[in-house]
């Protein structure tokens, strides 16, 4: 099984997020912010990338380019799972390049199909 | 309207025509009007115009009077035209009779004149000779008296002298008169043509007969008749009775005769118009013409006869016109004319007159129906028709009451029906007025309460089952059960609700005798309801209730007016419900859309809230901060926010790229700047040094032209000496010939030379001879001498001829001495001549080898020249192609100079252009450093 690197402020929610991860079968990584979850990606080489939107600093959509601008990061699926469930808000990270797009809340099901469906 | 007030002015009264037909008959009228002239317009309307009765009357007249006056005309043509034909036949007749009197009178003539000339005392001379002249006389006057036509009788002898007349009357000599002359040539008897002596006197006919000799027939006497034409006047009284005219006219177409004196002696064309035309003819033909008789003109109805002849009387030629004035001629067709107006005339007025009476009678009751007619369409309704008899007419009138009487129901209907529908419409505004449900249903039941001054009316209204229902509204008389809020068990039939959505009304006169079921007769007992009737009420085309009018006091007949009434009502009511229930929707729907545009606003300004903030947070891009960046929240802005991020971002990138480049641009472009002035300056320094070879070529180019010219100038020189060298040799062939023709003059020279010689020592041996001659003569003379000495003196004479002819022999010796000096010395020059002569041939030969070396040498020369030419012509040739090749040296170089002058050009220009560009490069520079970007 994959390594999923979980990039969310909200410690429920990330406890939330790991827990399901984890039964799922998943080894997880935390990141409280982007800076930070960029970092870890370069060093860690998770094989998907999990996370939020509406972050102090750094959002989750401007961590999708700046990932998918560094080349050691440009191949890693990213999920975006997040509150703002609005068309635009799906429009913008899918071409933010994200490749799969949660919305909150969702079933522990959902996450870990969405999670094998960008190939974790 | 306009249609009829159109068809006023064309003058068609729309009397009952319908508006559709007036149309087109006011359509059809301008068609007609157009192709017809204006005054065939006026008559058309004013006919169209007349009144019925006056139509009628002139039909009626037309009718009655038209055959009359038709019969009247065609018999009167017929009589007259036979009337014509006897006159005609007639005049004709008596034309030819007068004609035919005149052929006999004159064949009488005839018959007299044979008489004459065969009496015996006339032809036979014994019986001339025993009578005496008197007797004879006699005899002439006896038959001048006998037959009184005749003025007088005379014989002529053939020489014209008169020998014998009846009349004392001296007679001129007739040789020369026409008719005289003709009676010379004839054998017969011979009538002249009228003549006259002047215009004056009266016309005269001669008649002559020859006499002839009884026993040999021979020609002796002329006998001569003058008829006057008075004779024949009085042969013809008889036909100027009756008023008829007559003229007899000429084989020359002169009147000789005539009844009208003044027509005497002129020309039958000038009397006569139209005499041309009839006497063209060849045959007796009659018609109407004008006599012109000078003063005064009268139209004839005249014929006219040609000569009849006969056997008796040679053709004559007379023509004859017999004519009665018209007026007489005419005047039995004049008085059958008028017979046949006034007989016709009569008989139509009459006709007409009992037609326009009849007429008249007939259409008084058209008339009479027509002013009613009128009346009615007036509006005077109460016009009525007194109906006489029991015909159509009778039928019309009678059609006219009647249709007065229906005309004054309709009004009346209408005006009620006016009446209803106006309170309709009152009530109609009223219960529309009142919107609320209740407040529909009690305007109505008031309404129609105070309509039909029943004594109750209700709402019932259905509950959803259709099993019950309650009343709901109700207005009641005073003294009647109150029936309002009451509910009813009243299950409705199944076909019933059908029928009442199909808007069905239900009267009832008289509860007690209508087939009811028990249920609904003890309810309405419990209402006293004696008589109803009852409307349906639908709304949204459901039957929610019925309008129930209730007559409690009696049995009541409801007419057709107050159901339709209760049905319009209960109909206005539902569409009042209908508009109540949309108010009541519409004002529902006011307030939901009131709670969500407030809604909106509240989430609107909430956005305007977001969108200040996320303008806050970007404000410093504006001024060139890119490291500013919005908060992606939760909310709708959150996403737009990381929008301006993203571009933010992107410019930031953007800015990072062009701030280095710039800067690179500065430096490549400063090391740019400089190798391109080093190759300006080399493309100038090449420029000049290409100038520089330039003028060496041009330089060069002049030389080549010198040598061209030199050698051109060589060539000539040649040219000419070779030319010269030409001539030299022909000038050398001519001395050769010269010098040639001279040897053989001096062969010539010499043989003559040596023939003078010849002949000189011929001469010396004449001269000797001479010599000898002169010495034998000298000896003759002195021998001469000697004897005529011995002859003594009669011979001195002849000494001295002798001592003479000594002397001339001794001048003859001397002279032959001097000619053999003068031969020697020829024979001498000669020979020394002869001498010289052959030293010159000597000399000639000697000069014509020379002359020959010397063409030789001219004719080398000549190779050499024409060598000289030849290469002088290729030096030239040479040359040319050099002055060519170095002029496109020269252009070439040219061109290299002018490429070098633009690439110096351009390379400033690009220098130029680099520098901008430095300049540009360098305030990009300072534009980007504006941006803040890290």
């Amino acid at each position: 099984m994959g390594t999923v690197l979980v990039v969310e402020d909200t410690p429920s929610e990330m406890e939330l997020l790991s827990h399901y991860l984890r039964e799922g079968g998943y080894s997880v990584i935390g990141a409280v912010s982007a800076k930070e979850a960029l970092n870890k990606a370069v060093e860690l080489k998770p094989d998907v990338i999990v996370t939020d939107v509406v972050m102090p600093g750094m959002s989750g959509f401007e961590l999708c380019r700046n990932l998918k601008k560094n080349p050691e990061t440009q191949q890693v699926p990213i999920i975006i799972c997040t509150s703002k469930g609005q068309e635009i808000d799906r429009l913008w990270g899918m071409r933010q390049g994200a490749d799969a797009y949660i919305t909150k809340p969702f079933t522990r099901e959902k996450l870990i199909r969405t999670v094998q469906s960008v190939g974790g | 309207m306009v249609d009829q007030l159109d068809a006023a002015k064309n003058g068609h009264a729309p009397v009952s025509v319908q508006s559709a037909d007036s149309a087109a008959a006011v359509e059809a009228v301008p068609a007609e009007a157009g192709k017809a002239s204006p005054s065939q317009i006026t008559v058309l309307q004013r006919v169209k115009r007349l009144g019925f009765r006056a139509k009628a009357t002139a039909l009626a007249i037309a009718i009655a009077t038209l055959p009359v006056l038709g019969i009247g005309t065609i018999a009167y043509k017929l009589a007259n035209r036979s009337i014509t034909n006897q006159i005609r036949e007639n005049e004709e007749r008596l034309a030819q009779t007068l004609s035919q009197k005149l052929a006999s009178f004159m064949a009488e003539r005839n018959g007299d004149m044979q008489i004459l000339s065969s009496q015996p005392v006339l032809t036979t001379t014994a019986v001339r000779n025993a009578t005496s002249s008197e007797e004879r006389r006699a005899v002439l006057e006896r038959f001048v008296e006998a037959y009184r036509v005749y003025d007088s009788i005379a014989i002529f002898d053939l020489n014209g002298s008169a020998t014998l007349q009846s009349d004392q009357q001296s007679i001129s000599k007739q040789s020369d008169q026409d008719y005289f002359r003709a009676a010379l040539e004839s054998d017969k008897v011979l009538i002249s043509r009228p003549v006259r002596a002047n215009s004056n006197e009266p016309y005269v006919i001669y008649l002559t007969a020859p006499i002839k000799e009884s026993g040999n027939g021979k020609k002796i006497a002329i006998a001569r008749a003058i008829l006057p034409v008075r004779s024949l006047t009085d042969q013809l009284r008889d036909y100027r009775t009756g008023g008829a005219e007559f003229s007899v006219l000429d084989a020359g177409n002169q009147i000789f005769l005539s009844s009208q004196d003044s027509l005497i002696g002129r020309s039958a064309g000038e009397a006569y118009n139209q005499f041309s035309d009839m006497q063209s003819r060849r045959e007796t033909n009659t018609r109407v013409i004008e006599q012109d008789s000078q003063t005064s003109k009268v139209h004839l109805f005249a014929s006219y006869a040609p000569w009849v002849g006969g056997e008796n009387v040679p053709d004559l030629g007379w023509g004859t016109i017999l004519g009665t004035p018209t007026d007489l001629a005419f005047a039995p067709q004049r008085q059958l004319f008028w017979t046949f107006t006034l007989g016709t005339g009569a008989v139509a007025v009459l006709t007409g007159l009992l037609a326009a009476w009849l007429a008249n009678r007939a259409t008084r009751p058209i008339l009479a129906a027509t002013n009613a007619v009128q009346d009615l369409g007036a509006g005077k309704l109460d016009t009525r028709l007194t109906v006489k008899g029991d015909d159509e007419l009778a039928m019309l009138g009678n059609n006219i009451n009647v249709m007065a009487e229906q005309l004054q129901a309709l009004l009346q209907n209408q005006a009620q029906s006016v009446q209803r529908s106006q309170f309709l419409s009152e009530v109609v505004v009223k219960i529309r007025r009142s919107l609320t449900f209740m407040n529909i249903l009690q305007t109505g039941v008031d309404e129609v309460r105070s309509f039909l001054k029943s004594d109750r009316v209700v709402v019932y209204r259905f509950n959803p089952d259709y099993l019950s229902g309650t009343i709901e509204a109700e207005s009641i008389a005073p003294g009647w059960t109150k029936g309002l809020g009451k509910i009813i068990d009243d299950p409705l039939e199944l076909g019933a609700i059908d029928h009442y959505r199909e808007g069905r009304i239900w009267a009832v006169e008289d509860v007690h005798n209508a087939k009811l079921s028990q249920r609904h007769c003890e309810i309405l007992e419990g209402l006293q309801v004696q008589a109803h009737i009852v409307a349906p009420i639908l709304q949204d085309k459901e039957v929610i209730g019925l309008l129930c009018a209730h007559q409690c006091s009696s049995t009541r007949h409801w007419t057709l007016e107050e159901t339709e009434l209760i049905g319009q009502i209960a109909i206005q009511m539902g569409y009042a419900l209908d508009q109540a229930d949309l108010l009541t929707q519409s004002q529902t729907a006011r307030q939901v859309a009131e709670q969500l545009s407030d809604d909106q606003r509240q989430q609107k300004e909430a956005l305007q809230m977001q969108l200040l903030q996320l303008l806050g947070e970007v404000e410093g891009a504006v001024e060139g901060d890119l490291t500013v960046r919005a908060d992606v929240t939760a909310n709708e802005i959150g996403t737009v926010a990381d929008f301006f991020n993203s571009i933010v971002e992107s410019l930031r990138q953007i800015v990072t790229q062009v701030k280095s480049a710039a800067v690179q641009v500065n430096d490549a472009l400063g090391n740019d700047e400089q190798s391109v002035r080093q190759l300006s300056e080399d493309a100038m320094q090449q420029a000049e040094a290409t100038n520089r070879t330039l003028n060496s070529v041009q330089q060069m180019v002049q030389s080549i032209q010198a040598v061209s010219s030199s050698a051109r100038q060589a060539a000539d020189v040649a040219k000419s000496a070779f030319s010269t060298a030409e001539a030299g040799g022909v000038a050398m062939e001519l001395t050769v010939q010269n010098i040639l023709g001279l040897r053989e003059t001096i062969g010539e020279t010499a043989k003559k030379v040596k023939r003078l010689g010849e002949s000189s020592q011929q001469i010396s041996k004449v001269v000797s001879l001479i010599n000898q001659i002169a010495v034998q003569t000298n000896l003759l003379s002195i021998n001469a001498g000697i004897e005529a000495a011995r002859a003594g003196e009669d011979s001195q004479g002849f000494a001295v001829v002798a001592e003479e002819v000594g002397e001339l022999a001794a001048r003859s010796a001397a002279a032959t001495r001097d000619i053999e000096q003068i031969v020697a010395t020829i024979q001498r020059e000669t020979s020394e001549v002869v001498e010289a002569m052959e030293q010159g041939t000597t000399q000639v030969v000697e000069g014509t080898r020379l002359v020959d070396n010397a063409k030789l040498s001219l004719e080398k020369i000549l190779t050499v020249s024409q060598q000289i030419d030849q290469l002088v012509g290729s030096i030239s040739q040479a040359t040319v192609s050099q002055v060519e090749t170095s002029q496109a040296v020269t252009s070439l170089m040219q061109n290299i100079v002018r490429s070098s002058g633009r690439t110096s050009e351009s390379t400033l220009q690009v220098s130029e252009s680099i520098r901008q560009t430095v300049a540009i490069a360098q305030e990009l520079q300072n534009s980007v450093g504006t941006f803040k970007v890290s």
